[in-house]
């Protein structure tokens, strides 16, 4: 043998050519570059007070509502979205939109 | 000072009887203020973690950390979180502090059952030359290693220190900060003497009759029934009484109902119930003649959470038909005469005490007050109602004095704070074991003992009473 056989030997590299406009061979599933949907504006509130939640600036969230905590982060002076605020009020005595995201989960 | 003045009165007691007998009014209370509203609690929930109470005191007590370490270490000093540090960047981190001591009882390593243990026997002090301090903030934590005391510190205290990240992933302490006094407002001055007596540790229901004399004669010292004119003219100048805490004692918790069979315990009385019937009965005779303030302790029939509510006035039908008789919490704030007054029944210190090498009670609460916090392992070690809005336990504002019952002895100082601060530090003893009160005197801040023997059929002399210079 001379030189080790590559498998490029039996195989040859083909570089395929783009297509015009930067279409590719097959069509994947719209996820990455699409576009999400305008989402309804209860979504859009439900999403606020989760990123609300989320924010690690007010201190846990688990175990109190989420009108307790705003309160209390607005005492401490670390200046809560007034946003979330007018949220809650808006939706009074809704679980979905009162409580914290894991408050189905025990303690 | 008591004996001083009954040493100028002339003696009355062997002469004959006459037509005028003097009279004493005792010094009214000018004002009196019970500020023990953060230490109530309404409506108590048990359905959250206790993580809310330490963020919230991290957060409030960032900014006096952050002043401290600044006039500390110069205003130029960086102070970071724990998420910023650079390797080898001189740096100031405020965070709280958490103590890994493997000779902590943990409840998951007695019921783990590959491990096979019984469990611990409880030891006085829990500290181990192989404690490791780790400091967290908001979201991260870091091992300290350093010119940093582990074995003085304890688990929840909040600090700062200064030093900087060591390739190991270690911080490398180089000094460390308290958040020291809070700001004070200055001492009212008075005209008269005026005498606050602090007593804890009455121990009722404990079996022993040693301790039932002493009681007996320090509420007739207090009411005014024992004694010369001098006396008794002293005594008028005592204008509260401060009951801090273990008003019952250790033995009427036995948990014999529970243990023995149902057949043995069926016509047994708790020994709780006659104990508060005595006590009910010394605080009668005490508060006909002079407000008394009431903390429970850690023995006493309410809550064991800290902060422990009042006693309920349904265990007192005879006593609270006075209205001088208040229950208060524990720990307890009130401001006398306009004197501010803070204090515990010494759970926070017996505490500490486990859980750190030092070992004089008066020095741990010289100790609580410089970190600016009444009970740091609370919730760690110490039993605590979880709070989430704000720590009640931080020291908005600096008392004049700061007293803890159930210290082993009587042990009491001034303390300068850096700020010109005076606060006057009292170890209150047990008394069921030493005999000894202590009176404050509210215009010099000064403390001093009381103490109480009876004569027992090995002594000599007749013992009586014995009031110290």
């Amino acid at each position: 043998m001379g030189r080790k056989r590559l498998i490029t030997d039996s195989y040859p590299v083909v570089k395929r050519r783009e297509g015009p406009a930067g279409h590719s061979k097959g069509e994947l599933a719209p996820e990455l570059g699409e576009e999400p949907q305008p989402l309804s504006v209860d979504e859009a509130e439900l999403e606020l007070l989760r990123q609300f939640d989320l924010a690690w600036q007010y201190g846990p969230c688990t175990g109190i509502t989420r009108l307790q905590r705003w309160h209390r982060a607005e005492q401490m002076g670390l200046e809560p979205p007034p946003e979330v605020r007018q949220v809650l009020q808006t939706h009074p005595g809704d679980p979905r939109f009162q409580c914290s995201l894991w408050h189905l989960y025990p303690l | 000072m008591f004996s001083e003045q009954a040493a100028q009165r002339a003696h009355t007691l062997l002469s004959p009887p006459s037509a005028s007998n003097a009279t004493f009014a005792r010094v009214p209370v000018s004002t009196y203020n019970n500020s023990s509203q953060p230490f109530r609690l309404g409506e108590r929930s048990f359905s959250r973690q206790y993580a809310h109470i330490y963020a919230t005191r991290l957060l409030q007590m960032r900014p006096f950390l952050v002043s401290r370490a600044q006039q500390h270490w110069g205003d130029g000093v960086q102070i970071k979180k724990l998420c910023e540090l650079q390797p080898g960047e001189k740096c100031c981190v405020v965070g709280t502090l958490f103590k890994a001591m493997p000779l902590q009882p943990s409840i998951l390593r007695e019921i783990s059952e590959e491990h096979n243990l019984l469990p611990q026997p409880p030891r006085s002090k829990y500290i181990h030359p192989d404690d490791q301090l780790v400091l967290e903030d908001e979201l991260q934590r870091i091992k300290l290693e350093g010119s940093i005391d582990a074995s003085k510190l304890v688990t929840g205290t909040v600090l700062a220190v200064l030093g900087s990240v060591r390739d190991s992933g270690k911080f490398l302490v180089e000094d460390h900060c308290f958040a020291e006094l809070a700001p004070q407002k200055p001492a009212p001055t008075l005209d008269t003497d005026r005498f606050v007596l602090l007593v804890s540790g009455l121990g009722l229901g404990g079996g022993g009759g040693e301790s039932l004399l002493g009681t007996q004669l320090l509420v007739d010292v207090v009411t005014g029934q024992l004694g010369d004119e001098g006396e008794q003219c002293s005594a008028a100048h005592v204008s509260r009484v401060i009951l801090a805490g273990n008003l019952l004692s250790h033995n009427t918790q036995s948990r014999d109902s529970i243990n023995k069979a149902k057949y043995l315990t069926k016509k047994t009385q708790a020994a709780s119930v006659e104990a508060v019937k005595m006590l009910d009965e010394i605080l009668l005779q005490l508060s006909a003649s002079v407000p008394v303030d009431v903390m429970p302790g850690e023995f006493d029939p309410t809550n064991y959470t800290l902060p422990q509510q009042p006693l309920h006035p349904c265990m007192f039908p005879l006593a609270t038909a006075y209205s001088t008789l208040q229950l208060v919490t524990n720990p307890y704030q009130a401001t006398i005469d306009g004197v501010r007054f803070l204090g515990t029944s010494g759970q926070n210190v017996s505490d500490i005490f486990r859980y750190s090498s030092m070992e004089d009670h008066l020095e741990i609460l010289e100790w609580t007050l410089r970190i600016r916090h009444i009970s740091p392992t609370a919730p760690d070690t110490l039993g605590c109602y979880p709070f989430y809005k704000n720590d009640p336990f931080i020291f908005l504002d600096c008392p004049h004095v700061y007293f803890c019952g159930n210290t082993p002895q009587f042990g009491s100082k001034i303390f300068r704070g850096p700020e010109d601060q005076r606060v006057l530090l009292v170890a209150v003893p047990d008394f069921s074991t030493t005999q000894t009160a202590c009176l404050v005197n509210l215009r010099s801040l000064a403390c001093q003992p009381i103490s109480f023997s009876g004569f027992g059929a090995e002594d000599e002399d007749l013992g009586g009473l014995g009031l110290s210079p």
